[in-house]
């Protein structure tokens, strides 16, 4: 098992250098570049001069192979670079929004996990009566239900008839556990239902097969009390499609919420990767897609170690 | 010997796509303390219908028993409730499947599997019921059964599987079992094994045996007694080798020309199929179920449908032809 972990982490490499081929490439291919956007504004009062000054200081005038192993060679040393648009490090920036980020990817997961398997146990197990249909409604509704349409819901609630709104600046949870959560709960909901709504579908139908299976049955005819049976017999083993579905949500989340951090005026990854892309920011942009290149990636290892934990057939080598 | 169990006009009936399946009809038996007794039919004639009945393992929806009575120990079993039915299953009366490759859960260890039948049903902790596993593991032939204990189904043949289904089928000592064809997906030998080691183990323990089987090789071999199920219903009933023998209805008798008999050689046997199919048991009609397929029908078969009735001692048949009238060989 540990030779396969570290086999696993070894190929990560040659993804993650695939990753950055494709996203250099990419970049490099959108019309204009981080300079013509930048001085756009100040209409015709730029000289070629200027530009060319510009391109050198940012090291756009080289060629792009040695562009691209400088980044490389930097990011072999944990060294992002510096933020192209603002010139600060690129570690300092992602490092003021991953923690939030991964706080509502983290609440988000826990949120709907806890939802999701009780809930999508109870309508397999009620299956076709109207505990399953509440149950039915409710998760569809939450695969209707954009995020950030939830979030804006919210937000007007809270001022309408409370004449409040969830606080704005970020306070890491170790410092002010309450001041965090009060601002960072609510998103975590928002995301959280429509995560939760596909864990509970996918639950329903998991438990529903395994109900189906012989050893169930099996289960009940050694005279098992109902919970063991269930629990044990029936949810244990339903539990690897349900983990695999909230894996891959969870590696969305923590690069995908960009209208709802605008909802809720967070600033967090998302809306930082949506500027780098709007300004053309080619270090910062290379240095988020690897992120999220990485944690898809890890998190994918971790569902494949809890396949083998779970599963006894699952062997890896 | 006494009754150990007594079956009384037991119905089960399945309710999909708008039909109503009859597929238990009206089913009486007994089975004696310490025999071995089998129900053999055609696939779908509700054999294993019948024995889940008996543990109330029908699952509803569809299914449902929807009249009849099982006295076990002087009670009517299918009056308990959930909870005195759950002490029952496994404790009194147990039951092996037919497919050991999926009947065990794949993600549990044999060792938790067997312990947690044995925990269901007793005060005792973990330790004596692992002790009692071990034991039961080494009586039905696993060799190093306490390091078995620990692996899973897929370190096991399909043949030991089995044999851990019998030994989590006699873990807690029931006094009977019912094994709904529990060797026929296994090959040849393996399957001589198993029954062997049943046939065994019922004779050392004193356990009743209900062997469901569509092989009547089997039947011949290790069951005491017999009943012959056909579309829902027992047709023929009675002690296994007078029924081997001297079949009295009209579907034992062509079951016993569609098999290979042991005794004569290979060659020389001409093995006869019975006609046509078994009836759709959501339309039955008002006639004998058999009648349709059977090479002696006479014109009262079309409209009456015949009870079982004593053609000898302890030999009871649902056919109106008497036997003079009923002679295997003049038919084929
Ligand atoms: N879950 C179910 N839903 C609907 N019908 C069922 C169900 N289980 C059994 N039946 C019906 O009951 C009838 C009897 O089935 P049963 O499984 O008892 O047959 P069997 O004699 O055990 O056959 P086999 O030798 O194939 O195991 C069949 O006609 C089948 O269509
Ligand atoms: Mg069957």
């Amino acid at each position: 098992m540990l030779r396969y972990v570290i086999r696993r982490v070894l190929l990560m490499i040659p993804t993650l250098l695939g990753v950055a081929v494709l996203i250099f490439i990419l970049m490099r291919l959108i019309p204009g570049d981080i300079v013509e956007i930048r001085f756009a504004g100040e209409g015709g009062g730029v000289t070629e001069e200027m530009m060319a000054q510009e391109r050198s200081r940012l090291g756009l005038d080289q060629s792009l192979v040695w562009q691209f192993v400088h980044w490389i060679v930097g990011i072999a040393r944990f060294d992002f670079g510096i933020s192209m648009w603002t010139g600060q490090p690129i570690s300092y920036e992602i490092g003021l929004r991953f923690g939030l980020s991964l706080q509502i990817a983290i609440m988000a997961t826990l949120l709907a996990t806890l939802l999701a398997i009780p809930l999508g146990t109870l309508s397999a197990l009620k299956q076709d009566t109207l505990i399953d249909y509440a149950v039915r409604v409710f998760s569809i509704a939450g695969l209707a239900t954009p995020s950030f349409w939830l979030g804006i819901l919210m937000i007007l609630g809270f001022l309408i008839f409370f004449q409040w709104m969830p606080p704005i600046r970020y306070t890491p949870i170790w410092v002010d556990p309450v001041a965090n959560l009060t601002q960072l709960i609510w998103p975590a909901l928002a995301t959280g239902y429509r995560y939760s709504a596909v864990a509970t579908r996918m639950t329903r139908s998991a438990v529903l097969e395994v109900l189906r299976e012989d050893h169930v049955r099996t289960a009940r005819a050694k005279g098992l009390r109902e919970r063991i049976v269930l629990v044990r017999h029936a949810v244990k083993n339903a539990l690897l499609p349900i983990i695999t579905v909230i894996g891959l949500e969870f590696a969305f989340l923590l690069g995908g919420l960009v209208v709802t951090e605008q909802v809720f005026n967070l600033n967090g990854i998302g809306l930082l990767f949506v500027k780098a892309v709007g300004n053309h920011d080619y270090t910062m942009v290379q240095a988020l897609v690897m992120l999220v290149a990485m944690v898809f990636i890890v998190t994918n290892l971790v569902v494949d170690i809890l396949y083998a934990w779970i599963d006894p057939r699952v062997y890896y080598r | 010997m006494g009754s150990l169990l007594e079956v009384r006009n037991l119905k089960t009936r399945f309710y999909t796509q708008g039909r109503e399946i009859h597929a238990v009809d009206g089913v009486s038996f007994d089975i004696q303390v310490g025999e071995t007794l089998a129900i053999v039919g055609e696939s779908g004639c509700g054999k294993s219908v019948t024995a889940l009945s008996l543990l109330s393992l029908i699952p509803w929806p569809p299914g449902r028993i929807i009249d009849g009575e099982v006295w076990f120990l002087g009670e009517n079993i299918l009056d308990f409730d959930a909870e005195r039915m759950r002490r029952i299953r496994g404790k009194e009366i147990s039951m092996i499947f037919q497919e050991p490759m999926t009947s065990l859960n794949p993600i549990l260890s044999i060792g938790r599997q067997l312990t947690e039948t044995v925990m269901a049903h007793s005060d005792g902790g973990q330790r004596a019921a692992h002790a009692r596993a071990v034991e039961m593991l080494a009586k039905v032939g696993i060799p190093e059964p306490a390091r078995r204990m620990t692996q899973y189904p897929h370190q096991f043949s399909g043949g030991m599987r089995q044999r851990v289904m019998i030994a989590m089928a006699l873990i807690c000592s029931p006094k009977l079992i019912l094994a709904d064809e529990p060797t026929t997906a296994l090959d040849v030998t393996i399957q001589a094994q198993i029954l062997a080691l049943m046939k065994a183990l019922s004779v050392e323990t004193g356990v009743s045996v209900v062997l469901i089987t569509h092989n009547l090789g089997i039947v011949a071999r290790y069951a005491d007694r017999v009943n012959v199920m056909y579309a829902g219903r027992i047709v023929e009933q009675g002690v296994a080798r007078a029924i081997y023998a001297h079949p009295r209805h009209p579907y034992t008798s062509g079951l016993i020309a569609s098999v290979p008999r042991m005794n004569e050689p290979r060659g020389r046997q001409r093995l006869v199929p019975i006609e046509g199919q078994p009836p759709d048991l959501g339309a039955l009609g008002a006639g004998c179920r058999f009648y349709p397929r059977c090479k002696y029908r006479r014109e009262p078969c079309r409209t009456n449908d015949p009870p079982l009735r004593e053609v000898e001692p302890g030999h009871w048949s649902a056919c109106l032809l008497t036997d003079l009238e009923f002679d295997p060989a003049a038919g084929s």
